[in-house]
């Protein structure tokens, strides 16, 4: 019963909950319908960003460029002479790993991070996480200008497999987006939510391949490393460096469509979540 | 004109005291030990129903915490009810704060520019309005500054321009009539005069009296999350101050 007859124009519900399987193409088309707004908060958190500082943009360049410094010293150290791309591959590690942790922590606290908005005006919620991850991919498609130079160092020619690059950033946007829509719910009733995702993000950096590489891992234990690659984020940081360098994929095809079919299902599955939930969830905030 | 614009059908909708959690566990075995600690639900609506016709201007008066804000968001959307239904012929303009998604590190132009997209202008359309936005807000010379730079008072003024810059066909107003100095308030009055004029629809929640009697066709005054009363202003205002008067003995 969405529309009823009033004496003689059409009545609308409003903000109607959206039924479990109409949920996805809703929210899809409420995007497209408010792009101009999505838009309009992207650019806001980009150009608010580096507003006070003095190299502006360049700081998103420069700080993956530090971190990476920093922990080419840290393994240099650790493990003696590393490989020729090896500045490169943590650079682009570290940058795709910023994306994945910035997007998640957004998108988890959309609703409770946009309380005043929310509570003084309606337009559709999911929105918010799309808008703060939107920004986070501008800043990341910036921050890997960065390789650049490394490509001209290490005389590496790019090749088709360049494709993989915006293979990965989907990836990684899909599944920042299905979490985020996920848990930004619960978020709202427990603050605890956020702090575990902040955890996940800094534990997840060690396990997963961002300091290190799946070819400098296949001399460990051969049984573990199967394990790894049920973390879904293996596979968009690989692609990552054969898509920028080169070399060949060392992933098995089960891993590449357990990762593709975890993304896809995790939006779907989040926004279902998250359409159903929302509109009870913001009497809490 | 007999057309509704907008339709509430028995509206409940209460805010929950507890949370899930842990705690609501322990709450249940409580329950059945004959033991219960919950604390009831705040019901801030209790089975409202109410039809606004199409070119009336409806007055909704109540004391604070009465539901009266409560009711304008279920209107347009922000919450939902618990049960019942909320209809409503086209699309809901809430004018309750004007300042939504300012933020002070934008210039006045671009929180122009990014407030008119959260009331679902698009960038044409702001770009057609924004001359007469700035000249209505008196704040020209300022438009290029950092928000943070304006004092409240004239960022409530550059608020109130932009909300108030499109004529809505359903206008919800929840108490925006007092903002900025004496000039600009009486200005701002005007303009809200002949927003309310040229709305198909409005429903206007204020404690200011003399106001509501001036442009309402209609009262209703809610106690307590219900609608006690329904009918013409001034008998609105007269049940409403004997109300108090009840409460004083």
């Amino acid at each position: 019963m969405d529309g009823v007859r009033g004496s003689e124009i059409a009545l609308r519900v409003v903000n109607p909950t959206s039924k479990a399987l109409t949920a996805v193409p809703e929210a899809i088309s409420n995007l497209w319908s408010h792009r101009n707004l999505i838009r309009n908060f992207a650019s806001r958190d980009i150009s608010q960003r580096y507003r006070n500082s003095i190299i502006g943009y360049f700081w998103t360049v420069l700080e993956p460029l530090l971190l990476s410094a920093v922990y080419y010293f840290l393994f240099t150290i650790i493990s003696g002479n590393p490989e020729e791309r090896y500045p490169l591959w943590i650079i682009l590690g570290v940058v795709t790993w910023q994306y994945f942790s910035r997007g998640l922590n957004e998108s988890v606290n959309c609703l409770t991070g946009n309380k005043n908005m929310i509570r003084q005006i309606y337009f559709p919620r999911e929105i918010f996480a799309v808008s703060k991850v939107l920004a986070q991919l501008v800043v990341t498609t910036m921050s890997l200008l960065v390789a650049i130079p490394f490509l001209v160092a290490l005389d590496i020619q790019m090749t088709t497999q360049v494709i993989y690059i915006p293979i990965a950033l989907m990836i990684v946007t899909l599944q920042v987006l299905g979490v985020g829509w996920l848990l930004a719910v619960p978020n709202v009733h427990h603050g605890d939510i956020a702090h575990f995702t902040r955890f996940i993000t800094r534990a997840g950096f060690f396990v997963s391949p961002v300091m290190w590489t799946i070819s400098m891992a296949k001399g460990g234990r051969a049984a573990l490393l199967d394990y790894i690659f049920l973390n879904p984020m293996v596979v968009p940081l690989e692609m990552m460096r054969a898509g920028f360098d080169g070399s060949d994929l060392l992933i098995p095809q089960w891993a590449i469509l357990w990762c593709i079919g975890f993304s896809l299902g995790i939006v779907f599955l989040g926004l279902t979540v998250f359409k159903k939930a929302e509109a009870k969830v913001v009497k809490r905030l | 004109m007999s057309e509704n614009s907008i339709i509430l059908n028995d509206i409940h909708l209460s805010f929950p005291r507890h949370r899930i959690g842990i705690k609501s566990i322990l709450r249940w075995v409580k329950r059945r030990a004959g033991k219960d600690t919950t604390i009831p639900p705040f019901d801030a609506l209790k089975g409202v129903s109410l039809s606004v016709k199409k070119g009336e201007i409806l007055g909704v008066i109540g004391k604070n915490g009465s539901g009266k804000s409560t009711l304008l968001r279920v209107m347009s959307g922000i919450y939902q009810p618990d049960r019942g239904q909320a209809l409503a012929s086209g699309p809901v303009n809430l004018l309750s704060n004007v300042r939504i998604g300012f933020n002070g590190n934008l210039s006045g132009r671009e929180n122009v520019y990014l407030y008119g997209s959260i009331l679902g202008h698009s960038r044409q359309t702001m770009n057609e309005l924004m001359d007469s936005i700035i000249e209505f807000s008196e704040l020209e010379a300022f438009m290029d500054q950092p928000l943070r730079t304006y004092s409240s008072g004239m960022q409530a003024r550059l608020g109130l321009s932009v909300a108030s810059a499109v004529q809505p066909e359903i206008l919800l107003i929840d108490e925006v009539l007092a903002v900025g100095d004496e000039a600009f308030k009486e200005r701002s009055r005007e303009r809200i005069k002949s927003m309310v004029e040229d709305a198909a629809t409005v429903v206007i929640v204020s404690h200011n009296l003399n106001y509501l009697k001036q442009v309402c066709d209609r009262m209703v005054f809610i106690q307590e999350g219900a609608i006690v009363f329904d009918g013409s202003a001034a008998d609105g205002i007269n049940a409403y101050k004997s109300s108090f008067s009840l409460g004083g003995k």
